[in-house]
C-alpha cells in the first residue's frame, strides 16, 4: 500500500539544479502551464509548466500533461510524483509521472528560483506541507471505552500469555480454573457517549454541519406545502437547557421521514444538520438567528425527559402590552377565555373556504383581546367560557382600528393548569383571576385603557412628514366635532364580514365576494368623515359603524331611511357637542401613497375623578418645571 | 356691621389651628349628631360643626363641603354646606389643597 504523501520534496529544485540529480522521485506542484509553449515531438506533447517545491519555483518540460490536469490548472494546482527525469543543460524534462492529487491548494509561497538562490536558498515563507481538508468535527472514541478496549486487549495478551506459559510448562488447567483466570472485567462503568460533545443552540454558526445539540421539541408546525403544492415541509421549535431556541426545518423527503417521529415536548439529540441565517428573524421575535435545516444524513434520537430543558417556553404578553407591539409581531399570552363566537366559514382572497372562529381572551390588566383561529386550529382547536389558556406564538393583528390577535401554523396554546403554573407571569394573572373571576362577565371587553389627554396639535406634529407605514399611535382628545362631511354618510354592508357589497342586476340580489353570500337587502354601516376642532387646531377624521351612531344619535338602518331633512337635522343636533374621543392615528396606502389616517375608535365617558387626578398632575408638573 | 367673607379658604384638618378665626371650607363625613353640634370627620379629625340644624338619616354616609367661621375654641360656625357625592375621592382633595396652601399659595390666594 503507497504510504500517503503529505509533503512536496524538500529542496527539490535545488536538488535538481545544484546537484543535477535525476535518480529521486520528486513530488513537486504544477502551478501552471504556460500554453502557447506546447511542443509536439515524437513521444508526445511537451507543456512548458512551473513547477514548486513549496520553496522555489521554476520552469519545467512534462511530456504529455493529461487531460485533466490541463484543464484545472486555473482553479487548483495538481501535485506530482516524477518517474522520469531528464536534466539537460538548460532544461529539466519529466518524461514520466504520476498524479498524487489533482487539486490541491498552492503548497507555500515558492519564490522563483533565482531570488531564492540569492537568499541563500532560504524563504521565510515558503513550506512544503501539502494542505489536506480538516473533518468538521473529531471522532472521538469514549475514553473509558478506549480503556476498556484496551484493558480487554492487555487481559487476551495476558490470557494468551498465560495459556502459552502453561502449555510450555505443561501444566494444564482444568476449564473451571481457566475460566476462572479469565476474570471478567467488572463494574465497568460505560458512561453514555450521548451527552458528549453537546454544544449548545448559542454556540451554532451558518456553514455548521457536523454538531450535536440536545433540546425538546416545544413546537411543530402542520406539514405545509411550498412552491405552488411543489414541494412540503414542516418546521420544530427547539429549546435548549439554556432556554435558547432555534427552529428546525424538513423538507420533502426528509420532512416524509422525520414527521411522524418528532412529537412535542420530548426531549431529541439533533446530530448533523446545516446551520443557516433565519432570514425570517427580524420580523418574528421568537425566532433565533439561525435554522437548523435537516438533511437525509441527519440523526434524531429520542432521549430521557430533562429536568434542566425548559418544558412551557412561554414569554407571557399583558394584553395592555399589546398595544405596544407592531403589526405582525408574535407574542405569547395568557387569559380566561370569555366569550367563545361560533365557527364561521369564510372565503377567502384565494378563493378558498376557510373556517374562521373568535374568542376573546381576558387577563388582569383588566383588557380584552380577540383571538382569531382559522382553518384546522377553528376546526380542531376547542375551548370553553372561564377556561385559562396560554397561547404561544401569535400574530398581532389590526383590523378596523382594533387590536387583536391572530393564530399561525405555528401557534400552539396550552390549557393543562398543572404546565400553565410553570410558566412566567401565571401567578399574576391567576391571583386576579381567583379574586374577580364572578365579575369577569360583566366587565367589558374593549380596552379600558387610559391614554394621557392629548391635543390636535400633538396629532399632526407626530405624524408630519412621517411615511412609515407600521407607525400606529393613540391619543385621547377633547374636541368638537364642527362638521359631518354628507358626501357619503354609510354604505351597503355584508351582515357578516361588515365589508361592501355589490347588488347584481341579473339576480336582484346583493352580493358579499368575501364571504361568497347573497342577501336580498344590505345591511347598512355608518362610515364618514368629519372634522373635530379643539383649542390647539382641526383634524379630520373617520367614524365607522358604532361611532356614527353613538354620534348622530340614530342607528344606520333607521336614518338611511329618514328624509334628507330628517337626516340634516340629525346632523345638525350631533356638531358642536364636545365629547371625548380615542383617536388612532396610522399611516394608509392609497395609490401607492403613504398617508396618515385618523379613526374614532370609541368615545370616551367623562370619568372625573381619573380626569381630576389627571389634572393635579399636569399642575403639580408644569409648577414644577416653572419653578 | 355685618362680617361678609370674601372667601372660605379651603383647608385640610392639620391647617386648623392656623385658620382659627377664619373663614374656611372643609370636607368630610358627618359623624353624629350631638344636639348642640355634629361632629364632622375630615382628615381622621373629628371637627365640632355648629348650626347644621338638620341630619337626615341615609344609610350611605353624608359627605359635605362645610363653608363657615372657625372660632378660637376649634368650633366651625357653619354658614353654607354642599353635599357631596359618593366618589368624591378624599385623597386626591387633600392633595390639591396642600398644594394650594402650600408652596404655591400665592397663585391661589391674595
Amino acid at each position: 500500500m503507497t504510504e500517503r504523501v503529505t509533503h512536496l520534496t524538500y529542496e527539490a529544485l535545488k536538488s535538481m539544479k545544484e546537484y543535477r540529480n535525476d535518480t529521486i522521485k520528486y513530488c513537486v506542484q504544477i502551478l501552471e502551464i504556460e500554453q502557447k509553449n506546447d511542443m509536439n515531438t515524437k513521444n508526445g506533447t511537451l507543456y512548458s509548466c512551473i513547477c514548486s517545491d513549496g520553496f522555489a519555483k521554476m520552469n519545467m518540460l512534462i511530456l504529455n500533461l493529461s487531460p485533466s490536469i490541463l484543464s484545472n490548472t486555473s482553479k487548483m494546482k495538481p501535485i506530482i510524483r516524477i518517474l522520469e527525469l531528464k536534466i539537460k543543460q538548460t532544461y529539466y524534462l519529466v518524461i514520466n509521472y504520476e498524479v498524487l492529487y489533482l487539486d490541491k491548494i498552492q503548497v507555500g509561497q515558492p519564490l522563483p528560483y533565482d531570488d531564492y538562490k540569492k537568499m541563500n536558498f532560504t524563504n521565510p515563507n515558503g513550506n512544503n506541507e501539502i494542505q489536506f481538508p480538516k473533518a468538521p468535527h473529531m471522532f472521538q472514541i469514549n475514553e473509558n471505552k478506549k480503556q476498556s478496549i484496551q484493558l480487554q486487549q492487555q487481559q487476551k495478551y495476558e490470557n494468551d500469555s498465560f495459556d502459552q506459559m502453561q502449555t510450555k510448562s505443561g501444566i494444564k488447567l482444568s476449564i473451571n480454573q481457566k475460566q476462572q483466570q479469565f476474570k471478567p472485567i467488572e463494574n465497568q462503568i460505560y458512561q453514555s457517549p450521548s451527552d458528549q460533545n453537546i454544544l449548545k443552540i448559542s454556540e451554532l454558526y451558518p456553514g455548521m454541519r457536523g454538531f450535536k445539540i440536545k433540546g425538546r421539541v416545544i413546537q411543530k408546525s402542520d406539514i405545509t406545502p411550498f412552491k405552488n403544492n411543489k414541494g412540503h415541509l414542516f418546521t420544530i421549535e427547539i429549546i435548549d437547557s439554556d432556554k435558547q431556541t432555534i427552529q428546525g426545518i424538513f423538507f420533502n423527503t426528509i420532512c416524509d421521514k422525520f414527521y411522524d417521529q418528532i412529537e412535542i415536548g420530548k426531549v431529541y439529540y439533533f446530530e448533523n444538520g446545516q446551520v443557516k441565517t433565519n432570514r425570517y428573524s427580524t420580523k418574528n421575535q421568537n425566532q433565533s438567528d439561525y435554522q437548523l435545516h435537516f438533511e437525509l444524513f441527519s440523526k434524531i434520537s429520542l432521549t430521557q425527559d430533562d429536568k434542566d430543558i425548559d418544558v412551557f417556553s412561554f414569554q407571557i404578553k399583558t394584553i395592555e402590552d399589546i398595544d405596544n407591539l407592531s403589526l405582525d409581531d408574535r407574542c405569547d399570552v395568557l387569559g380566561v377565555v370569555i366569550d367563545i363566537k361560533p365557527i364561521i366559514q369564510i372565503m377567502t382572497k384565494s378563493n378558498e373556504n376557510k373556517s374562521k372562529k373568535i374568542i376573546t381572551l381576558y387577563d388582569q390588566t383588566q383588557r380584552g383581546i380577540d383571538i382569531t383561529l382559522w382553518g384546522s386550529q377553528a376546526e380542531k382547536w376547542q375551548f370553553q367560557k372561564d377556561e385559562i389558556v396560554a397561547f404561544r406564538g401569535l400574530k398581532v393583528t389590526d383590523y378596523q382600528t382594533v387590536r387583536s390577535l391572530t393564530v399561525t401554523n405555528s401557534t400552539i396554546y396550552e390549557k393543562d393548569l398543572s404546565h400553565l403554573e410553570k410558566i412566567n407571569g401565571f401567578r399574576e394573572f391567576y391571583e386576579f383571576y381567583c379574586q374577580n373571576k364572578d365579575f369577569l362577565e360583566s366587565k367589558p371587553k374593549e380596552s379600558k385603557k387610559k391614554f394621557a389627554l392629548s391635543y390636535i396639535e400633538q396629532i399632526k406634529k407626530d405624524f408630519e412628514g412621517i411615511r412609515d407605514n407600521k407607525l400606529v399611535k393613540f391619543y385621547e382628545i377633547k374636541a368638537f366635532i364642527t362638521n359631518i362631511f354628507t358626501k357619503q354618510l354609510y354604505y351597503e354592508a355584508c351582515e357578516n364580514c361588515k365589508r361592501k357589497i355589490i347588488y347584481i342586476q341579473q339576480t336582484k340580489q346583493y352580493n358579499c365576494q368575501n364571504c361568497n353570500l347573497n342577501y336580498d337587502k344590505p345591511c347598512y354601516k355608518y362610515m364618514f368623515n368629519a372634522k373635530i376642532v379643539d383649542t390647539t387646531g382641526n383634524l379630520i377624521v373617520i367614524l365607522p359603524d358604532g361611532l356614527g351612531q353613538q354620534v348622530l344619535q340614530v342607528p344606520c338602518e333607521e336614518f338611511q331611511k329618514k328624509s334628507q331633512i330628517e337626516k340634516d337635522d340629525y346632523i345638525k343636533r350631533a356638531n358642536f357637542q364636545q365629547q371625548r374621543f380615542l383617536i388612532v392615528a396610522k399611516i394608509e396606502t392609497y395609490n401607492d401613497e403613504n398617508r396618515p389616517k385618523f379613526y374614532i375608535t370609541s368615545i370616551i365617558q367623562d370619568d372625573v375623578i381619573s380626569d381630576n387626578e389627571e389634572l393635579y398632575n399636569q399642575i403639580t408638573q408644569m409648577l414644577k418645571q416653572n419653578n | 356691621m355685618t362680617d361678609i367673607p370674601t372667601s372660605y379658604q379651603r383647608i385640610n384638618a392639620d391647617m386648623i389651628t392656623k385658620f382659627k378665626g377664619q373663614y374656611v371650607t372643609l370636607v368630610g363625613k358627618l359623624i353624629q349628631n350631638k344636639g348642640d353640634y355634629v361632629e364632622f370627620m375630615v382628615d381622621g379629625t373629628i371637627v365640632k360643626v355648629t348650626e347644621i340644624e338638620e341630619v337626615p338619616e341615609s344609610n350611605e354616609d353624608i359627605l359635605l363641603e362645610i363653608r363657615g367661621k372657625l372660632n378660637d375654641d376649634g368650633y366651625l360656625e357653619a354658614k353654607e354646606f354642599t353635599e357631596l357625592d359618593q366618589t368624591f375621592d378624599f385623597e386626591l382633595y387633600k392633595k390639591v389643597i396642600n398644594m394650594v396652601q402650600g408652596q404655591f399659595r400665592e397663585l391661589f390666594y391674595d
